[in-house]
C-alpha cells in the first residue's frame, strides 16, 4: 500500500482524472473530497462490502431456491 | 428490402429457471455491473407466469448469475429512494423517479427467511435500457429486510 501524509487543503491526484482532497480535519473524522469521473462508482467502504456480500450471498441462494413453495407460503400468508 | 431484417433475433438462455428467450431490445446494460459482479454487464428482466411478485434480473451472458428481484414498495409501502445526480448520470437520470427501481431479494430455507436489500436498489432508466445499483448511503434501511412483516431474521 502507498501511504502518504496530507494536510488540510492538500490532495492526491490518481492518474488523469481522479483527484482526493482532504477538506477538513476534526477530531477522529476527516472530510475528504472527491473528483472523479462518472462511470467510476464512489462508496463508503464498509457499506460497499456488505453490499457485494448481500449481493453474492442472493446470487448463490438463488440457483438452488425453491420459488414453488415460496411462492406457496407467500400466498398463504397473505389470506 | 425484405421486412425480415426488422424482425429481432430470439436468443435464449438455459437457467435452472428453465429456458429463457429473448431479444436484443430486452437487454438492459449495466455499465457498471453489480456490486460484486462488476465484469457482468448485459442483464434481462425474466418475469415467470405464476411466480409474482418475483422477477430475475438474468445475466446473459453468464445464466448462472440470477437475481431475485422485488419492487420495494412490496416489501415497504413508503420506501423512497434518494440518490445523488452523480449516481444517476451514468445511466442518464436527472431524477431517480425517472427510473424503474427494484431491490434484491435473498432467498432462504423457509419464507420466513426471504430478505430484500433495501439499501441498495437496483435503478432502471427504462427508456435508455440502462441500469445500476446505488447504495443508498444516508438512509437507515436493512440490507435483510424480511420479506414479510412480522418475520424474524
Amino acid at each position: 500500500m502507498l501511504i502518504l501524509t496530507r494536510k488540510r487543503g492538500e490532495g492526491i491526484a490518481i492518474g488523469n482524472d481522479i483527484r482526493i482532497s482532504i477538506l477538513e480535519i476534526h477530531g477522529k473524522s476527516i472530510r475528504i473530497g472527491i473528483h472523479a469521473p462518472k462511470h467510476i462508482p464512489v462508496h463508503r467502504e464498509e457499506i460497499y462490502l456488505k453490499v457485494q456480500e448481500q449481493n453474492r450471498i442472493a446470487a448463490n441462494e438463488s440457483l438452488t431456491a425453491d420459488y414453488s413453495s415460496l411462492i406457496m407460503s407467500l400466498q398463504q400468508s397473505k389470506k | 428490402m425484405v421486412e425480415a431484417s426488422q424482425v429481432m433475433e430470439k436468443y435464449y438462455v438455459k437457467t435452472t429457471l428453465g429456458d429463457v428467450t429473448y431479444t436484443e431490445s430486452d437487454i438492459v446494460l449495466f455499465p457498471e455491473g453489480i456490486i460484486g459482479f462488476e465484469d457482468k454487464s448485459k442483464f434481462i428482466i425474466f418475469n415467470k407466469q405464476g411466480f409474482e411478485p418475483f422477477q430475475w434480473l438474468i445475466c446473459v451472458d453468464d445464466p448462472a448469475l440470477q437475481l431475485p428481484i422485488i419492487d420495494p414498495l412490496m416489501v415497504k409501502e413508503d420506501y423512497i429512494a434518494q440518490s445523488g445526480l452523480r449516481e444517476l448520470q451514468s445511466i442518464g437520470l436527472d431524477d431517480i423517479k425517472g427510473g424503474q427501481l427494484f431491490v434484491i431479494v435473498t432467498v432462504g430455507k423457509s419464507i420466513h427467511n426471504v430478505s430484500a436489500n433495501l439499501r441498495g436498489p437496483i435503478v432502471i432508466n427504462p427508456s435508455r435500457k440502462l441500469g445500476k445499483q446505488i447504495i443508498l448511503s444516508e438512509s437507515n434501511y436493512s440490507l435483510k429486510q424480511p420479506i414479510l412483516a412480522g418475520s424474524q431474521n
